[in-house]
Formats: C-alpha cells, sequence, structure tokens
C-alpha cells in the first residue's frame, strides 16, 4: 500500500515538474494573447495598484512644492523666456504649414492621416528589477492590442505586449527586449534603437546604413517605417558616440525624452479606421 | 485560513511592489517584498511552509508579470527552502544573522532566476549593472528584513492562533 502511494507520488511529481517546464518554456515567448487565469488575476489586482499609484503620486507632489520652492521659481523664468521663443517659432511654423499644404496639394501628395489616440492612466510597472513594463488602465474593452505604440507628448513610451480586459502591459523603449526604427532627425540617416542593457534607463542607437552619421546632440525620431510608431515622434537625444569593435561602425548612446520615473498618463495610439 | 492569511499578504506586498512608476524605489533599485516575505516565512514557519509560500508568492507575482510562469514561483521556492532549512541552525534573533541570511537568499532566488531565463533562452547580457542590482536588491531586502521580521512573526503567531480557534470551534 505504502509502496503503491510512494509510486504515485513519484509520478504525480514528475507530472507536475513536466507540466511546469512546458508552461515556462510556452510563456517565455512573446505572446499577443494571455490565459484567462492571467486576465483575471491582473484585473483584479489592478484596482489596488491603481489607488496605491494615485497615493504615492499625491504624496510625491505634496512634498514636492515644499521641497522645490526655489526651483519652482527659477523654473517660472525659464518657461516665461521659452514660451516666448516657442511663439515665435510656432508663428513662423503655421507659415511653413500653409506652404507645406500648397506644395502638397502642387504635386497631389496624400497627406498621412492623423491617427486616433486613447488617453491611458499608468497603474504599475512590472514588479521585477528585470523587466522594463508597465501596466496602464486600459485593455481589450478600450480597443487595445497587443503591437499598438504608446507614447506622450514628449516621445515614444513604448509598445503593448498584451492585454487583459481592463488593463495592458507596455514595454517600454528602454528594454533590452525591445528595438525601434529611428531616424536622426539633422541627417535623415536610419539607425535602429535598442534598450541598453548596461545603463538602466538609456537606449542605443546603431546604424542601419553604411555612411551613417550621428553626433552628439543629434535628435533621433521614429522613423516611421515599422507601422508601429507614427512618422517623426522623439525618441531621444544622443548623449555620446561609441565606436565598436575594428571602428567598423558605432553606437550611440542615446537619452530617452520621456522621462519614465514619472509617468502618469500615456497615449495609445489606435490603428487608423 | 493559513493559505489564505499569507495569500493576501502576498497580494498586499505585490501590489506595493508593482504601484508606480517610479512606486517603491529606494537607492535605485525595486525591493522585492514578495520574496522577501516567501524567505522570512521560511525562516519562521520552517522549509516546508516557506517552500509553499514560496512557490505561492512566487506564482502571484509570475502571473502578474505573465512571462516566464512558474519560474519565479520555483526560484522563491527553492530559496525560501534553503532558508528553512538553514534556518534550524542559525540564531534568527541576531540581526546580523538575519540581515545575512536574507541577502543570500534574495542573491540565491535572484540569481536562479536569471539563470533560469538564460536556460529557457533569454540573452542575458551579464554586465556590471545585473551584478549591482543584485547586490543592491539582497541589500535591500536584507535592511527591510530587520524592521519586518518582528511584525511578521507577530502576525504569524496571530494566525496560527486564529487557525487553531477556528479548527477548535469549527
Amino acid at each position: 500500500m505504502l509502496e503503491q502511494l510512494l509510486r504515485w507520488k513519484i509520478l504525480l511529481g514528475i507530472v507536475l515538474i513536466i507540466v511546469l517546464i512546458g508552461t515556462i518554456h510556452y510563456t517565455s515567448l512573446t505572446r499577443p494573447k494571455i490565459s484567462f487565469l492571467e486576465g483575471a488575476w491582473r484585473d483584479a489586482l489592478a484596482p489596488l495598484q491603481l489607488v496605491l499609484s494615485r497615493a504615492q503620486r499625491f504624496f510625491r507632489q505634496a512634498t514636492s512644492v515644499f521641497r522645490n520652492i526655489g526651483d519652482l521659481q527659477r523654473r517660472n523664468k525659464e518657461l516665461e523666456t521659452l514660451v516666448f521663443d516657442l511663439q515665435q517659432k510656432v508663428f513662423s511654423l503655421q507659415n511653413h504649414k500653409r506652404e507645406n499644404e500648397w506644395l502638397r496639394e502642387a504635386l497631389d501628395f496624400v497627406s498621412d492621416m492623423p491617427h486616433e489616440l486613447l488617453v491611458a492612466e499608468v497603474i504599475g510597472r512590472s514588479p521585477s528589477n528585470w523587466e522594463s513594463t508597465i501596466t496602464i488602465n486600459k485593455g481589450h474593452k478600450h480597443g487595445v492590442a497587443s503591437g499598438m505604440a504608446v507614447i506622450t507628448n514628449a516621445g515614444i513610451v513604448g509598445t503593448v505586449i498584451n492585454s487583459s480586459l481592463y488593463t495592458s502591459i507596455v514595454l517600454l523603449a528602454t528594454d533590452s527586449q525591445s528595438a525601434t526604427g529611428g531616424l536622426v532627425q539633422s541627417s535623415g540617416d536610419l539607425v535602429l534603437i535598442e534598450g541598453d542593457p548596461s545603463n538602466a534607463g538609456m537606449m542605443i542607437a546603431t546604424p542601419l546604413g553604411r555612411d551613417t552619421e550621428v553626433e552628439e546632440g543629434d535628435l533621433i525620431v521614429t522613423s516611421g517605417l515599422s507601422r508601429i510608431y507614427p512618422k517623426n515622434i522623439s525618441v531621444g537625444e544622443v548623449i555620446a558616440v561609441e565606436p565598436r569593435e575594428y571602428e567598423l561602425s558605432f553606437a550611440a548612446l542615446v537619452r530617452p525624452s520621456v522621462n519614465f520615473s514619472r509617468l502618469e498618463y500615456v497615449l495609445v495610439v489606435l490603428p487608423d479606421g | 485560513m493559513r493559505y489564505a492569511c499569507y495569500g493576501l499578504i502576498f497580494v498586499a506586498a505585490l501590489a506595493l511592489q508593482s504601484a508606480g512608476p517610479p512606486g517603491l524605489v529606494l537607492f535605485g533599485v525595486q525591493p522585492q517584498l514578495v520574496l522577501l516575505i516567501a524567505l522570512l516565512s521560511g525562516m519562521i514557519e520552517g522549509p516546508v511552509s516557506g517552500a509553499i509560500f514560496g512557490f505561492m508568492g512566487g506564482l502571484f507575482q509570475d502571473l502578474l508579470t505573465g512571462r516566464f510562469i512558474g519560474l519565479g514561483a520555483v526560484a522563491t521556492m527553492c530559496a525560501a527552502l534553503g532558508l528553512g532549512l538553514a534556518g534550524r541552525r542559525l540564531y534568527k534573533e541576531n540581526l546580523l544573522v538575519r540581515f545575512f541570511t536574507i541577502l543570500g537568499g534574495t542573491l540565491a532566488a535572484q540569481l536562479l532566476y536569471l539563470l533560469g531565463k538564460a536556460a529557457f533562452g533569454l540573452a542575458i547580457p551579464w554586465s556590471p549593472l545585473i551584478w549591482k542590482t543584485l547586490l543592491g536588491v539582497g541589500l535591500l531586502n536584507g535592511l527591510i528584513s530587520i524592521v519586518l521580521f518582528r511584525p511578521l512573526m507577530f502576525l504569524n503567531r496571530r494566525i496560527i492562533y486564529w487557525d487553531e480557534l477556528l479548527k477548535r470551534t469549527g
């Protein structure tokens, strides 16, 4: 009897180990759809995450006013000057826009359709130190699906990797698993932007062509070739250019335009139509 | 009852750990509260309970992350089991012993998780940043354990008491 029970236990143990290995292997790949259990678990935890995230934000904002009063005054003066400069630029850009529209009409160009954007609140981030992801409070129910781009007014944030009914997980552009097509704004050369595994929160731009030129201070924007991100959205600024082995190529260190540690609201780019 | 109570503790820890960004970040790293509670439960309750709670907490976290489901559970379970076994021979009342045991347990669990990921085909760049993060999380969990050990021990005693009371009264 005891022997039989032991045999069953061993057999059950082996089956459990096989199931566990199978589950780890299956979930090691990026899946556009998650299981019902994962979705339900995530949706159940979302309200608690939302409350804690808001409480933390409230506490941070409440204390920051007292901590940064001197900084705020200085920043206010800087912003007033910046607003004046930007107003001048807006007038100039409006003229350029009008001119551009005339030329497009004259050349019979089809103008880019504006994308529909969905505002989402950031309610959580990865519980682990080894993945750079955030959780947003919009899911299948709101039309969000895997592969959609997520941006802010400052620049790109990342792409949706999977969604439950009410939440979605966004892989940040700074994660080493993330790759985005970019364009050096000054030269128009194409680069590949990936998360830097050696510098937390930074990105690396590698050239796609042989004659690509990148310099410190260059602004990188999305190329629009991947069809995930709309064209010309800011990615970041080049802060260093390092030659690779045998100096045949280079890698540019890019500081993201978005401050990922202060994300509160993001925009999900919904597909046209 | 005991498992339900620990389940609720894990849910609260997980919600706190994953709220943000930036959320709970100390010295540039995110403390691993779920892992810490699993390790402490192994230390307080012994290897078997530690392994069960470790697996439960790890699985909760894996389900939220959505990748390598089961790996975090196994890594946390192994570390809590190891700590439960080692805890029998250690003087847990000593602050330094507790600090270094949790530091070791955290390092072991995180390293096991990364090695598991590498075994399942994910390229892990073993850069200085990874080692710095590993050590940072270990130190932070060790420090938090000094504060958290006594309240968790008290809570554990209460849970056992309620559990017994419920069993006797039906």
